[in-house]
């Protein structure tokens, strides 16, 4: 019996410790991945939808994916960060309604105005460093694979709202999001861009008064599965 | 009519109690039938002509239940010497196992040892030993071992059982609700959750894990779903089925979400898993049978203190030699010697040898007993100070202690009328469950079209509403009160006994040995004119001495102080109540009561003033007259119980109203009544109005209890609402009472009101318990509150605790009545 107990005890023990070191590259790697993998196919799908496909910038390296309207874009690498000071996923969006909201430009943290010259403002934040491995050409898609493969916990799902989602900044359940529909045909908002408010309310904008993006709670969900609502500037674009 | 107890297997629930008394109930000849759930056996008296006891097992079997046999075999190790070789192995085994009932026998050659397994029943250790011996080798003594009753090892084999599937279901729940509810629970945050199993990284992996530490709980309480299952596709639903339908609810809805995130890849669903509900229900019941199990073994801790009480061997006088043997094989007949200090193993009567033996174990008297040729000696009491050798005269289940336990068993076994609600109540409350179950699933998915919601409802509902604290209430507490009383030496015949000592308001005393020690003494001799004192006692003696009639015996007594010559008695005729009739030497004699005296037209006035003046002082005046003339007076007193002032003082401060009945005349008893403090005499009264007298009382809607010792009581006994037989008294008044007290002492029966109006208290208190838990579980079960107040709807795993927990608060309030004390002090 004590032994029973003690081999039962024991699986369990082993168990804890293997998820408590298990890698994000071997999770991401294991076959029962499912959210990994459908954030992957969903993802096509949803690049394959866009009227405009994400272009590459050369000079950066970084896949751009921009909205319908031109406003707002999501970046990714597509190549190793050679240069340390670069970051590998980001949010870029126009300054302009903002600015005509209120905004301070001089109260902004600087890593929010390096590209403010073009009119925009952004943020992001660097992957892990990991060597990302190519079978093929380099694609949109397999460069977004190599983030699921790396930097699995920048990945999140929804359920609620039934959108991936990666953070570009702040942690997974909240902060400055890219979220895209799991299933286009159902849902309204097949890509969503939400910033988060704090920094830039701080900085004098009034929620109220900027134009192109809507100040509404959105309902988040965090990594052990619960729900909560947040405040988010939030642009939504149906694809189809 | 038989009656016979059979120890049932498989049941779960009151409501498997109520369906086999139903089942066998129905059968043609069964006169009664009562299954105590508490101690899993059914006690049923039937007619042998109709039906025979393999069909009341068929039925049992039939109603999905199994008959466990107390199949009693016996093991011995025999150290064998003479054994050279394997061979003399073989010859021995050989030899052994020849004789009829040893199912085994094992010889080793090399620890030179014989074991050796029988029934003791068809084989004897004689025999075996016998067998040895003729085969060429010399058996030494036995190296002893219990016999093994069949119906106790699977006891305990179930409780072992259970304890191991709990903690699977421990090992396995807490893990899974830990991964499954910490997510889930914003103020459990802090605690540490391992990645790989987030809900919203990795659903399948969450989904995986919770089949994973779900599957072994559930594999683990499968019985709740074969039982339950079986139980409901006969359309007999049981607590085994309330869990096994809330339970596989919870699982099949939960893997029908787990294929529709696996395959569908809808997220979502992971959202609405219940494995953990099943889980940790299934857990929780397991754990609380458990501790059920345990707890129920303690009520029943009284019959194993009874049967500790008994040696397990005897010493015999065999051939001259003393041998020493199983109790078991213990004969009529056979002389048994016991030495100082030993227990004495059987009943029997003293053939050689002098000692006092300490009874105390059987009747509560605390001081030694001399004990000489001829008196009886009783199993289980011990020889204090010499060696005697006594007959055995009853063995077995004949003895005064198998007696005593049988009694007590019996006892146990009964069901008080209270439990009747219970039983009713659960008998109907499964079906009833179920239907509440479904109709709060439907109206919550009806006006809230929330599947989740519906569903709780139904899972908790069924979870909640387990009856089995209902089913355990009453007869847990009988069990332990009935025990409780053997200890003190109060002995109730049944539930039905115990429950009606409480309701006693009133309490009819017989005085001759019950109030008094009913050894009366002659006290003074008064004579008529011209009559001489010497030849009133001889010829009074003479014609007494045929009497049984304690006043009789005593008048004997002093004749025999006085060394008077008895003398023949031509004719004797006891006139019941009133005296006896003797004619000796051709005189003719009546001797009696006042009555007596009036009846045969005697004047009494010449010492009705001597009569007055002896009653008064509270003894009892026999009239003596010879050839219809008064002769004279024999005063007869007895002393009074040290403890009836006391015991009579104790029951008027519980407010119960004290009488005392008595044939005596009214003076003597009056005096007999102002000693011990009773109001209200009922004297002068013929033996076999002792019921009217009873009757009466009862006519007033008293509650009458009689207590009485002699034969003349009997009737009274029965026609009480409780009666009460001293110990001492005759086979006729044990026979006739209910509550039987082992001392004659009184003080016991204020201690017998006492334990039974703790024990209803204790078995009131339980049914309000599980009653209440029951209605009020049940609707908030329902969402009654969420659909009143918008309050909170219970959750199902917390539901499963309670109703485990219920059980065992209700069977550990049964057990506080162990620590019962009785107020012994005026």
């Amino acid at each position: 019996m004590k032994k029973t107990i003690g081999k039962i005890v024991a699986g369990i023990l082993m168990l804890g410790a293997l998820t408590a070191y298990s890698t994000e590259e071997a999770v991401a790697a294991l076959a029962t991945d499912i959210v990994g993998r459908v954030a992957i196919s969903s993802f096509s799908e949803m690049i394959d939808a866009l009227e405009f496909p994400p272009i590459l910038d050369e000079e950066e390296k970084l896949w751009v994916l921009s909205t319908p309207d031109g406003e707002a874009s999501f970046w990714w690498r597509s190549e190793a960060n050679l240069h340390r000071h670069m970051l590998d996923v980001q949010i870029c969006f126009e300054a302009e309604p903002f600015v005509n909201a209120g905004l301070d430009l001089d109260k902004l943290p600087e890593e929010m105005k390096g590209m403010l010259e073009a009119g925009r403002l952004m943020m992001g934040k660097q992957l892990s460093q990991g060597s990302l491995v190519y079978a093929g050409e380099i694609t949109p898609l397999s460069s977004f694979e190599q983030i699921v493969r790396l930097d699995r916990d920048s990945i999140g799902y929804h359920a609620a709202a039934d959108h991936y989602k990666i953070t570009v900044a702040g942690g997974l359940s909240d902060g400055w999001i890219f979220m895209w529909a799991k299933d286009m045909s159902t849902n309204a908002g097949d890509i969503v861009f939400a910033l988060e408010p704090t920094i830039l309310i701080g900085a004098g904008v009034d929620p109220d008064k900027v134009e192109g993006w809507t100040f509404r709670k959105v309902p988040m969900m965090d990594e052990r599965g619960r729900n909560f609502e947040v405040d988010k500037f939030v642009k939504a674009f149906d694809l189809r | 009519m038989e009656k016979q107890t059979i120890a049932i297997g498989g049941m779960t629930c009151a409501a498997c109690a109520s369906r086999i008394e139903k089942a066998v109930g129905k059968l043609q000849g069964i006169v009664s039938a009562g299954v105590n759930f508490a101690t899993e056996k059914l006690s049923v008296e039937y007619d042998a002509n109709q039906i025979a006891l393999p069909d009341i097992e068929k039925i049992i079997v039939d109603t999905g239940y199994n008959v466990l046999k107390a199949n009693a075999k016996t093991s011995v190790t025999i150290p064998i010497v003479g054994m050279t070789c394997a061979a003399c192995v073989s010859r021995v085994e050989k030899a052994v196992s020849q004789i009829e009932g040893v199912l085994s026998v094992s010889v080793n050659f090399a620890t030179e040892k014989a074991n050796v397994s029988y029934d003791p029943q068809k084989a004897k250790l004689f025999s075996i030993r016998a067998a040895i011996e003729d085969a060429g080798y010399k058996a030494l003594e036995v190296q002893k071992s219990g016999a093994v009753d069949e119906h106790k090892l699977q006891k305990e084999r179930e409780i072992r059982s259970l304890w191991r599937k709990t903690t699977v279901g421990m090992v396995f729940g807490l893990p899974l609700m830990y991964l499954s509810m910490v997510p889930m629970i914003p103020w459990l945050s802090w605690l540490p959750y391992p990645r790989i199993f987030s809900p919203m990284l990795f659903p399948l992996h969450f989904i995986l894990m919770q089949i994973f530490l779900c599957t072994p709980i559930v594999i683990a309480g499968r019985n709740f779903y074969t039982v339950g299952f079986k139980a409901l596709f006969r359309r007999s639903p049981n607590m085994d089925s309330l869990i096994a339908i809330g339970t596989s609810s919870a699982v099949i809805y939960s893997l029908w979400r787990s294929y529709d995130t696996i395959f569908n890849l809808n997220f979502r669903s992971v959202d609405y898993l219940y494995f953990e509900v099943a889980g940790v229900i299934v857990a929780m019941v397991l754990l609380g049978k458990a501790l059920e199990a345990v707890t129920k073994g303690k009520t029943s801790e009284a019959i194993k203190k009874l049967m500790g009480l008994a040696p397990k061997t005897a010493t015999v006088i065999h051939e001259g030699k003393e041998v020493e043997i199983p109790i078991d094989e213990v004969e009529i007949g056979q002389v048994i010697l016991v030495r100082p200090g030993g227990k004495i193993p059987v009943d029997g009567v003293i053939t050689e040898g002098h000692s006092a033996v300490d009874e105390s174990m059987l009747t509560g008297e605390s001081l030694p007993i001399d004990k000489n040729p001829g008196d009886k000696v009783f199993a289980a009491t011990i020889n204090k100070n010499g060696v005697i050798r006594f007959e055995a005269t009853k063995v077995g289940s004949d003895t005064a202690l198998a007696q005593i336990i049988k009694l007590v068993e019996d006892a146990q076994g009964s069901k008080a009328p209270i439990a009747a609600l219970g039983d009713i109540v659960s008998g109907v409350f499964v079906p009833i469950v179920c239907i509440i179950a479904v109709v709060s699933g439907i109206a919550w998915y009806w006006y809230a079209g929330n599947v989740v919601l519906a569903l709780t409802c139904f899972i908790t509902v069924l979870i909640i509403a387990c009856p089995c604290a209902l089913g355990i209430a009453t007869p847990t507490a009988i069990m332990v009160g009935t025990g409780k009383g053997a200890e003190y030496g109060i002995l109730f015949k049944g539930g039905e006994a115990l429950e009606t000592t409480h309701k006693v308001d009133t309490i009819v005393f017989d005085k001759t040995g019950t109030i008094t020690e009913g050894k009366p003494e002659v006290t003074d001799i008064v004579t008529a004119a011209g009559i001489d004192k010497n030849r009133l006692l001889q010829l009074s003696a003479s014609a007494e001495k045929g009497s049984e009639h304690p006043l009789g015996e005593a008048i004997v007594r002093k004749a025999e102080e006085e060394k008077e010559e008895f003398l023949p008695v031509k004719k004797f005729e006891a006139i019941t109540g009133l005296g006896i009739d003797a004619t000796i030497e051709g005189v003719h004699i009546y001797a009696g009561n006042k009555k007596l005296m009036n009846e045969k037209s005697i004047a009494i006035n010449e010492l009705e003033n001597e009569s007055n003046r002896l009653a008064e002082e509270g003894k009892t005046p026999m009239y003596i007259a010879f050839d219809n003339k008064l002769a004279g007076i024999i005063a007869v007193a007895d002393v009074v119980k040290k403890s009836s002032a006391d015991a009579i003082k104790i029951l008027r401060d519980m407010g119960i109203t004290v009488a005392m009945i008595t044939g005596d005349n009214r003076k003597t008893a009056n005096a007999i009544a102002e000693q011990v403090g009773i109001d209200r005499v009922l004297a002068e009264v013929l033996p076999q109005d002792k019921s009217n007298e009873v009757k009466k009382l009862q006519a007033e809607k008293r509650k009458v209890a009689m207590v009485g010792d002699g034969i003349n009581d009997a009737p009274a006994l029965v026609q009480a609402d409780v009666g009460i037989a001293i110990g001492s008294g005759t086979d006729v008044a044990i026979e006739s009472a209910d509550v039987i007290l082992m001392r004659s002492d009184l003080l016991d029966v204020p201690t017998a009101i006492q334990l039974s109006r703790s024990t209803i208290r204790n078995i009131k208190q339980n049914l309000f318990w599980a009653f209440a838990y029951n209605t009020l579980g049940i609707p908030v079960a329902a969402g009654l509150l969420l659909a009143l107040f918008n309050g909170p709807l219970l959750n199902p795993v917390l539901a499963a605790a309670a109703m485990s927990f219920s059980s065992v608060s209700v069977l550990t309030n049964a057990l506080r009545l162990k620590k019962f004390r009785p107020k012994r002090t005026a």
